[in-house]
């Protein structure tokens, strides 16, 4: 899967959850946790990125270095990939 | 407890009855005993009374026996006793029993710092026929409201926006900045509301109207202190101290000619308050409580306990998610506010079930937690200090497990979440709104939700920063804990919670509520206490459930703070929803309202449609949505 396909599914998925649609709002550095993820939607944003990306997620790895930002999180799941295969 | 309005020309014209009767028209169910209309000139009053002291020769608008003073009045003076006697020593004579005259006697007294001898919820208008002057004067803490509004050529007011509406001068339009600020805050920052051209008089605020000049002048304020009295005195005297104040502020609460019941939610305040009735009248007292099918918000099995321990005769009233789809426009039509929560929604059916049994007061513990530190607001704000001081340890995020145990959620949530939702910044530490930050910035994010159109009416306007510049001198001075207290209590409390779940929807079906906790004497009593005694480390109202030891059962004594909540969004969204849902939801309406954006209604509701519960943020969002699309077709042209 390319870093395009990825970034753009899960800024689509982060932007229609949390966003309300307005992508305009959305950086690729945007702190997400705490800010554009609320503190009840983080379990919606890892099973999200556990289903789309077939890739298993452990609460430890729930950080800022992880998922942060839509940077880091593409980031996240292509070492995940990576690892998968 | 009843309905008021009035006008006062400035162009030297008369008042016109047809125009008070309009007014006082929209306001039935505040006053469904008796109506009455005085014009004397430029200024005419009018009044929708609720009989419920003096129920023979109260009526309104009344006079003072030499005809000059005119008033129109809602509310209670609950210490018009001691104030009679007071006059009469000092030669005024009385030709009714109300609280009403009494007013109009302590105004020729005392002037216009007769407010500051009331004890009591108000909103009234007193003309004076010789000085052409209009009065006019709100209660300490904000429990009813007094809205005005100025046109060309006249100075109106009523209890509620629909009266002034009624007026067609007056427009009937959304005020982009007022949205601003609930969609921050929840309330709007006073004198402003969510309408163009109206306005509202602040709490603890009276003002004279002369002609075509306004003045406004605050009389009261909470008055805190830097870390609270630091006098010596043990847990138990202090404690006492405060039992014996809400015991004086619950007996001239029962101050009526008709018989009074009490809210029974289970908790410790309205346990508390309805254990001092019981102290102080014999009779067998009345309670009346909520229940809910869904057990995450069921709290019957306490308000049983509490009933069976204070011998009260207990009656509920069980409220489902499609009751409260149901009644939602009511309440919308009451509050007159957009909201985030449909916690009022119940309040309603409470209510109507309180009128149903014949009763016209009740008392309730509202104002508990605001004056005692009882707000989980609080509790989360100290956790967050805590951490702040050393960000990088590991253990002390962990408290923030401790909060909203009746969150399932939010349980359910990783720690390492929270650590970020929750997360505490140097700059963070240093903002007067620290306490709030969590709050005002998840609903801030729902102005996402506003339309393009919308928001550039907006524009740059910062909600923070205009409240950052009314903060009162040596706020900053102040205890954390007083600077939380301060917020909630200056404008959650009288802008959000006892509008839309206190005056609204009591009124809604003439029933009236009065508050112990609110006693002016209560609250600069829990103003002045030390921290400590209001939260010992974790535990909330630490102070009051001392003070409640023995009164009320210990169980209840003991039990996790559980605050009032029922279900949210996903009452709408039921196979069986009212048609009006998807109607006001629609594109077509969201585009017409003008407020919103319909493809981010549309995301937004779709989750909902789609059987997913949604996000905290995405109940408040729907909640909010529905209800501003509420007020936009009973309100808005």
């Amino acid at each position: 899967m390319q870093t395009t396909d990825i970034t753009h599914e899960i800024r689509t998925f982060l932007v229609e959850n949390f966003l309300f649609g307005r992508g305009e709002n959305l950086a690729d550095n945007e702190p997400l946790l705490g800010n554009v993820v609320d503190s009840t939607g983080v379990v919606e944003f890892v099973v999200f990125l556990q289903e789309r990306f077939n890739v298993t997620v452990e609460d430890e790895e729930v950080t800022a270095e992880n998922l942060g930002s839509l940077q880091n999180a593409v980031g996240f799941i292509e070492r995940k990939l990576r690892q998968n295969t | 407890m009843c309905g008021i309005a009035g006008v006062l020309k400035s162009t030297g014209s008369t008042a016109e009855s047809g125009e008070l009767r309009r007014m006082i028209a929209a306001l039935p169910y505040r006053g469904p005993d008796a109506n009455g209309i005085h014009i004397a000139g430029a200024a005419g009053f009018a009044h929708a009374r609720l009989s419920i002291i003096d129920l023979k020769s109260g009526a309104q608008p009344m006079s003072t026996t030499d005809g000059r003073l005119w008033i129109t009045f809602n509310g209670e003076i609950f210490n018009y006793l001691e104030l009679r006697e007071e006059l009469v020593n000092k030669g005024y004579s009385f030709a009714t029993r109300s609280d009403t005259e009494v007013i109009l006697n302590a105004y020729r007294e005392y002037g216009e710092d007769c407010v500051k001898h009331f004890n009591g919820q108000w909103a009234f208008a007193i003309w004076d026929t010789t000085e052409k002057k209009m009065f006019l004067s709100r209660d300490r803490a904000g429990v009813r409201p007094l809205f005005y509004a100025q046109t060309k050529d006249s100075f109106l007011f009523a209890s509620e926006i629909k009266a002034l509406m009624a007026c067609p001068e007056v427009p009937r339009e959304f005020d982009p900045v007022g949205m601003d600020q609930i969609f921050t805050f929840w309330a709007t920052l006073p004198p402003r509301t969510a309408f163009r051209q109206i306005s509202q008089l602040p709490p603890g605020h009276s003002m004279n109207v002369q002609g075509d000049c306004v003045r406004v002048k605050q009389y009261w304020s909470v008055p805190y202190v830097e870390e609270g009295d630091s006098r010596n005195g043990n847990e138990r005297a202090r404690a006492e101290e405060l039992l014996h104040l809400l015991e004086d502020a619950t007996r001239i609460r029962l101050r009526s000619d008709v018989p009074v019941g009490a809210y029974l939610s289970g908790g410790i305040d309205s346990a508390l308050t309805t254990a001092l009735i019981r102290k102080i009248a014999s009779d067998r007292l009345r309670s009346f409580s909520l229940t809910f099918a869904d057990a995450e918000f069921d709290e019957s099995p306490y308000q049983l306990e509490a009933s069976a321990f204070l011998q009260t005769q207990h009656s509920s009233v069980s409220c489902s998610q499609a009751d409260i789809a149901k009644v939602f426009p009511d309440v919308i039509r009451h509050t007159e506010h957009p909201l985030f929560r449909t916690a009022p929604a119940p309040m309603y059916l409470l209510s109507r079930l309180v009128r149903e049994n014949g009763f016209k007061v009740v008392l309730t513990g509202e104002g508990a937690d605001e004056a005692l530190g009882g707000y989980d607001i609080f509790k989360e704000a100290k956790i967050r200090r805590f951490w702040g001081r050393n960000p990088e340890s590991k253990w002390r995020p962990l408290l923030l497990k401790r909060l909203y145990p009746f969150l399932p959620d939010f349980q359910r949530q990783p720690a390492a979440n929270l650590r970020h939702f929750f997360r505490v910044t140097a700059e963070d530490l240093e903002s007067p709104f620290f306490s709030h930050l969590p709050r005002w910035e998840l609903t801030a994010k729902l102005k996402m939700l506003f339309a393009a159109d919308f928001q550039a009416e907006i524009g740059q306007y910062d909600a923070m920063q205009e409240l950052r510049e009314t903060l009162p001198s040596g706020f900053r001075s102040w205890s954390h804990f007083g600077q939380g207290e301060y917020l909630e209590a200056k404008y959650f409390l009288p802008g959000y919670l006892l509008s839309s779940q206190g005056d609204r929807m009591a009124m809604a079906h003439s029933v009236e509520g009065r508050y112990p906790f609110l006693d002016y004497r209560v609250v600069e009593f829990g103003a002045k206490l030390p921290t400590r005694l209001k939260m010992k480390v974790l535990n909330q109202k630490y102070l009051l459930k001392k003070a409640c030891e023995g009164l009320v059962p210990e169980s209840i004594l003991r039990r996790p703070k559980q605050p009032y909540r029922a279900p949210e969004g996903k009452c709408f969204f039921d196979e069986n929803a009212p048609d009006y849902v998807k109607e006001l939801l629609s594109p077509d309406a969201v585009e017409k309202a003008g407020v919103f954006d319909k493809r981010a209604v549309s995301i937004l509701t779709s989750k909902f449609a789609g059987g997913k519960v949604g996000s905290l943020k995405d109940n408040m969002g729907v909640v909010a949505v529905l209800s501003t699309q509420l007020l936009a077709s009973q309100f808005v042209n």
